[in-house]
């Protein structure tokens, strides 16, 4: 009898200890909640994401969609559920493709998937896939000046891929390569330099895989296309040394195919959200204004949209979903240019809202 | 009820030093608290008569090495022990072995309940341990607010230390998994006693033969799993992972089995 009280004992205090710990140590995510006022479809695959800002908030970070809401990195099997349903079962031959290559990139055309990847030290591969199911893959081999360089990003102009690469990671000695896929070779040029430099290519996707809904489709015949440019500015540090260092630049800027050359688009302002899609460069700038750009042409139109003061935005599928931030939660208004299609509030319990940021994904 | 009977009188030997190890433990971590409070105290004082204020972080108290010390006591003893719980009846020629494995139960039992032994008392530590959590952070808020110190961090923040991210995890199926682990590292530890003490006196090798042994049946799954880990996505690697665990525990079971019902004697 005395030896079934050890047992007991030690059995009570595994209890207590692990049974408050259970119902005191997780965290509620059903705290937050996301209410649409007005046109649910714009929020079909769409989720809005809360992380908190200051330390008193610690915590996970939790996304709210009209199923409900879920910890980002909940339990080791709800994220296993995620990812199924995120990678979806259509473009995974692509993607497994893609995922053997180094350095991937890749980017979704009319015409289906088109991506880059390295494999070795000297061979580059382009996979291209209609459905994301048949891949075809093409290997330009002994091309190790491009596969040894920085990849600045891909494009497709004119039934051809494009990779924008530093030479020798230099920066100033940027190159753009043209694949040729009938004779696997590639042709190179330097990129004019003009105090601009293109430090990546825009809507395209880094790595193997990413969720069907946060991939739009770029035109291939884009003569204009769309870059974050930047400038190498030089330094001197503490120590009196000069050293250059390169800063992203504000504004607009293109890389226009034909010229060789990057054009800047004389807007000054800041981009707060931007997208790419088709022909069409979209921005949301600080004042409240987008505009659209055509890159075929370059021709511009702007319009306001969002009168006060500008929260975080983000595009998906040409839709403009802006945040602000409110007294018990944000409110998310969804823009169709300058419409406004849908309303939503997400709200929290005793939550300080400038302790959390917000963002559409 | 045999079972039972052996559960209790394994945690009967173990009685005293698993309470010495607690009380060590307890006294490490709230002793070291008492001077951490007082030191920041002190510190604030001097703060203040420069005019400036002083801001304590629970977590600095967390990170400290007396902390992560008491820890990894904690762990140690509980990683020597699951081999000592087997290796001390062999002391004295065997005696208590041989009297072990004459007892009229299935010898199975011995093993299923030196297992649960084990488990209950890595419980019990991680369970007081939350116990203790909780009160240090009562102490070190009420102390604070007491002198007017300034804070900042919640108690939600232990989870930013590894160790407690894995034995206190913001999910509570993760907690269940992670004992999971906890629970095949404790059987790992049994297979090699097992085979060790049934070899020892055949060839002075045994403890390397073991090892081999061990290592063999954990290297398979694990070369599987390199091998195919570049062609295969997170949720299908998530999939292949657990057969290779299942794989893993099946075989070491029936090993440790094995050679406790047919191989070990004294």
């Amino acid at each position: 009898m005395r030896r079934i009280l050890n047992i007991v004992a030690l059995g009570a205090i595994i209890v207590a200890g692990i049974g408050t710990y259970a119902v005191n140590g997780e965290q509620n995510q059903d705290d937050w909640m996301l209410h649409v006022d007005s046109n649910e479809a714009v929020w079909k695959n769409r989720a809005v994401r809360l992380s908190a800002t200051d330390m008193d908030q610690s915590g996970q970070d939790v996304e709210v969609s009209i199923e409900g809401s879920r910890f980002v990195n909940g339990s080791y099997i709800d994220e296993v559920m995620q990812y199924r349903s995120d990678i979806g079962g259509q473009d995974r031959s692509f993607a497994r493709a893609l995922k053997q290559l180094n350095y991937a990139q890749q980017i979704k055309t009319e015409d289906g998937y088109v991506a880059i990847g390295q494999k070795g030290q000297d061979t580059l591969v382009l996979l291209q896939s209609r459905d994301g199911n048949m891949v075809e893959r093409t290997e330009f081999p002994n091309v190790q000046s491009i596969v040894d360089s920085g990849w600045g990003g891909m494009f497709v102009y004119d039934g051809t891929v494009h990779i924008v690469y530093n030479e020798n990671y230099e920066l100033t000695n940027q190159h753009v390569a043209v694949l040729d896929v009938a004779t696997t070779t590639i042709d190179t040029k330097k990129i004019e330099r003009d105090g601009v430099l293109i430090e990546y290519v825009m809507g395209e996707t880094w790595g193997f895989a990413l969720g069907d809904g946060q991939r739009t489709t770029i035109g291939k015949d884009n003569r204009y296309i769309p870059i974050q440019a930047t400038r190498l500015e030089t330094v001197e540090a503490d120590d009196g040394e000069a050293y250059s260092e390169h800063m992203s630049l504000s504004g607009l800027y293109v890389y226009d195919v034909e010229e060789n050359r990057v054009v800047s688009l004389d807007v000054e302002q800041e981009a707060i959200a931007t997208n790419v899609f088709g022909d069409t460069y979209q921005a949301l700038l600080a004042d409240g204004t987008e505009t659209n750009i055509n890159l075929k042409t370059l021709t511009e139109t702007s319009r306001t949209i969002i009168q006060d003061e500008v929260g975080t935005a983000s595009y998906y599928d040409g839709l403009l979903y802006h945040v602000s931030p409110t007294e018990d939660g944000a409110k998310v208004d969804v823009y169709d240019g300058a419409d406004l299609v849908s309303e939503a509030t997400v709200t929290g319990k005793e939550v300080n809202p400038d302790s959390f940021q917000y963002y559409v994904y | 009820m045999n079972l039972l009977k052996l559960i209790g009188w394994e945690l009967d030997r173990v009685k005293k030093i698993y309470g010495l190890l607690l009380g060590v433990l307890i006294t490490i971590q709230f002793g070291w608290l008492a001077v951490f409070l007082w030191r920041n105290t002190v510190l604030n004082e001097e703060y203040r008569r420069e005019g400036q204020s002083l801001l304590v972080v629970f977590h600095s108290y967390l990170m400290s090495t007396p902390y992560i010390l008491s820890i990894g006591i904690g762990l140690i003893v509980m990683l020597v022990f699951s081999g000592w719980i087997w290796y001390r009846e062999f002391w004295g020629r065997g005696t208590f072995m041989m009297r072990l494995l004459t007892l009229p139960t299935k010898r199975i039992q011995l093993f299923i309940s030196k297992f649960i032994t084990i488990m209950m008392m890595i419980l019990g530590l991680i369970a007081v341990q939350w116990f203790a959590l909780v009160i240090e952070y009562q102490i070190f808020t009420t102390w604070l607010d007491g002198q007017g110190i300034r804070q900042q961090d919640t108690f939600a923040d232990i989870r930013q230390l590894d160790v407690f991210s894995l034995l206190y995890p913001t999910s509570f199926v993760n907690f269940i998994i992670h004992v999971m682990l906890i629970a095949f590292v404790v059987l790992t530890i049994f297979t090699f006693v097992l085979v060790e003490r049934s070899l020892w006196q055949r060839t002075i090798f045994s403890p390397l033969v073991s090892i081999a042994l061990i290592g063999g049946v954990l290297a398979i799954p694990s070369t599987i799993f390199y091998v195919i880990e570049q062609y295969l996505f997170m949720d299908e690697l998530a999939l292949i992972l657990v057969i290779g665990f299942l794989f893993s525990v099946a075989t070491l079971t029936i090993i440790a089995r094995q050679y406790l019902q047919k191989k070990l004697s004294v």
